[in-house]
This record gives C-alpha cells, structure tokens and sequence, in this order.
C-alpha cells in the first residue's frame, strides 16, 4: 500500500538514487583525523592569527614566572619548608599559568564584544580555543618542568620525576574541568566558582589534613601516577576533540 | 540498537557512505513528499530535498539523539530550509506562472479539479509565508507532514494545549485571509 498521496509526482527508483549518491558526494566530508585536522586550522590561519593576543601571554607568563621565582627564592630562606608542603603547592600552582593564559582569548572576546561575530566564523571561539589550549598544555608542561628543575636543583631533598609526574597530572586533570565546565555549565557563577574551586579546594584540603594530602601526593607510587597521568592525558584529547565540535548555538544549522 | 541508529553513529564516526545512502534512502520520498506538498513543483522540491539532505550531512555530528528523534531533527531542517526558500530572491524573482506542462494529467483525475486544487494550495502556502518561523513550523508540520500535537510540541519544547491553541489560531487567521482573498476577486 502506498502510503503517500496519490497527486504527489515523486521522481522514478533511478532518479532518486542518482540524487542520493549527489548528496552523499557533496554532503559527506571524508572524516579528517585530529591532528590533521589541527594542521588545516594552522595552515589556514597561520600562527600569527592563531596567537593574535601573543603580547599579553608573554605579559602574563612573565607576571607567573616572576611570582614562582619570587616565591622559590624566598622559601628557600625561610626554611622551614617540608617536602609534603612544596609537592602540594606544586600540585595547586600547576594549572594556574594554563588556566590564565587560556581565559586571555576568552576575556579579550567578551570585553571586545566581538563573540557573537567570532562564533559565526569558519572556525569558531571554541575551536580556535581548543588550538590554543593544546598549544599551550605543551607550553605550559615545559614551562612546569623548566621551573621544578630549579626547585629540584635548589631543594635537594625534592625528586625531580615525582615532582614532575604531579605537575603534568596536575595540569591535565585541571585541563579536563576547565574543558568540562567550558562546555557543559552555562551557569557563569557556576563557572567561577569551579575554576576558583581548584585552588580553594587544595588549599583547604593541604591546610586541614596535611597528612592525607601529602601522603596522597607523596607516598603514590610512579607505576601508579603514570597511568593516571595517560587517563587524563586521553580524557583532556577527547574533551578538546569535543570543543572542535561543539556548537554554542543550539538548533542553527 | 535498531539500524537507524547504526547508520548514524556509522556517518558520525566514519563518514561512512553506504551508511549515508541508506539513512538518506530510507528518509528521502518522506522528506521529498513534505516538499512537494509544500511547492506543488517537482523540480523545486528534488533540489530542496537535495540541499536539505546535504544539510543533514555537515550537521549530523550536532545532532544529539537525547533531545529528539532523528526524524523529527530532519524535519524541522526541512522546515527551516523551506521557510529560507520563500524568503529568498530566488523566490521572489521567480514567475509565479507556471507552465501548463508541470501539471501532471492523472488519468484517473479531473484536469480541472487538479488546476483548482493547485491554486488554492498555492494561495494557501502564500497565506502560511506570511506567519513567523514557529507558527509556519507548526501548520506545516501538522498539514504536510501529519505530525501530532504531541509530536509538535516535542519539536518545540512547549506544551501540548499550546500547540493547540497556536494551530487552530493560525488555522482561523488562514480562513479570514482566504475570506478576504476570495471577497476581492
């Protein structure tokens, strides 16, 4: 039985696989892989658009550099540090130059006003966003061990693997909530709240029960960090995967 | 997992093209009949059905099978391409003459009747243009596509009474204006 209206003039079998396989060559992109997808973006825009805002970072990695260096010497003086204490401020410390460098291009947006034009553009905010980000995890791991190499060198008591195995952790377990929170909660409060969280938490955390704390940072094997830090590594790839995606606007096709 | 689903994950994961050309297959004489109801014109409604299909294609990664079925996502595409057809030059340019060749002469049917029948179709359709996005969403989907009250306000995320009330509002301003247009000839 036809389920269709008689006086409808559908175009015959043929035709219609003959549109379909037109549609399909012209519709269906051939599935790009991550990292060549990455290479287009950098090839289309080039890296000076990419890093269009490269003063301030500088500006800011210089503000960061000088408080870390500023505290490791001044530390050292004081004396009384414990091994517990200074894992668990690398812990905290980590993520923050990410986190700062990466809301520069968010803040800039918004302050311009120019986010609603931005998301409109071949390649939006949050896939720009997500360039950057990965561009500066790499920076930010070597920045990390460049500064832990001075503290270990300064600290001898300090274990350089370690110290770096809680950095990288660190960071990409802080990537993948800012990611998380960037894409799933509109809540700007919320928001805040999360990212602020981060130190709030550890601080309170390394402040109440010491103990724990730095027997969790301190006394974790490194055959038991190293899979830890690969998870988070792979969640903090999918996540910005997910960015490339993402649409902000729900239902404009 | 049923075989739709298959084939989308398929599409979303692998561009796969046989995985394409059955979802499309499986959705194209639906999507083309929306179409032609709606444009009385078969050449039109094969390329609407084209760009609406292709459309599908480059968005089907935003598509999230917790908010609506796969369906009703490709309809309100088609609606949404369609209301973009009519508020298009390509529209307003075009001779609103049509040839005595497009009318397809059924044997079974009155040549007459189908003449009639196409042109208050096509006053009707310029009627449903004039409405905003949401209101032509809802006459059309309920018309063209038969979809249920229930169906619609899924589409809409509002309530069903709403639609309701919408439809049969829309439905009376369509009789006043046809009212009118057949009180000036």
């Amino acid at each position: 039985m036809d389920k269709y209206d008689s006086y409808i003039d559908f175009p015959n079998d043929d035709v219609i696989k003959v549109q379909i396989s037109s549609i399909v060559s012209k519709g269906l992109k051939p599935r790009q892989s991550f990292l060549s997808y990455l290479k287009g973006m950098y090839k289309l825009i080039g890296i000076k658009n990419l890093f269009h805002d490269i003063t301030e970072i500088v500006f800011v990695v210089l503000i960061v550099l000088s408080i870390l260096i500023f505290i490791t010497i001044s530390s050292k003086n004081s004396m009384n540090i414990d091994n517990g204490s200074i894992y668990s401020f690398i812990f905290m410390f980590s993520p923050i130059l990410y986190l700062a460098i990466s809301l520069i291009s968010f803040i800039n947006t918004k302050q311009k006003g120019t986010f609603e034009i931005e998301m409109t553009c071949k390649y939006n905010v949050y896939q720009l966003a997500a360039f950057r980000m990965l561009a500066f995890s790499v920076f930010c791991i070597i920045f990390n061990v460049s500064i832990l190499f001075l503290v270990s060198s300064l600290y001898k008591q300090i274990d350089f693997l370690q110290a770096f195995m809680i950095s990288v952790t660190s960071l990409f377990l802080f990537s993948i909530i800012f990611l998380y929170v960037n894409i799933n909660i509109k809540s700007k409060v919320i928001k805040y709240f999360l990212l602020l969280g981060w130190v709030i938490m550890n601080l309170g955390v390394s402040i109440f029960s010491k103990e724990i704390y730095a027997m969790f940072l301190e006394k974790i094997p490194f055959y038991v960090y190293l899979p830890v830090t690969v998870i988070c590594l792979w969640a903090y790839i999918n996540n910005i995967k997910k960015l490339i995606t993402f649409n902000n606007i729900e239902g404009v096709i | 997992m049923d075989k739709r689903k298959q084939w989308i994950k398929q599409i979303k994961l692998k561009s796969n093209q046989v995985a394409a050309n059955e979802l499309i297959y499986k959705y194209y004489k639906d999507i083309y009949a929306y179409m032609y109801k709606q444009t009385l014109n078969k050449e039109l409604s094969m390329d609407l059905t084209q760009e609406i299909f292709i459309s599908m294609l480059q968005s089907i990664s935003n598509y999230d099978e917790g908010k609506s079925s796969f369906r009703t996502w490709l309809y309100k595409i088609a609606t949404n391409k369609l209301i973009d057809y009519y508020r298009s030059r390509q529209y307003k340019n075009s001779s609103i003459l049509v040839s005595i060749d497009d009318y397809a002469l059924h044997e079974t049917e009155d040549f007459t009747i189908s003449i009639e029948n196409k042109q208050e179709a096509q006053t009707i359709i310029g009627i449903v243009n004039r409405f905003d996005a949401s209101s032509q969403l809802i006459v059309r989907l309920k018309i063209f596509a038969q979809y249920t009250f229930i169906e619609i306000s899924n589409v809409l995320n509002v309530s069903e009474s709403t639609v309701k009330t919408r439809y049969y509002s829309i439905i009376k301003k369509i009789k006043i204006c046809l009212e009118d247009n057949y009180g000036q000839i």
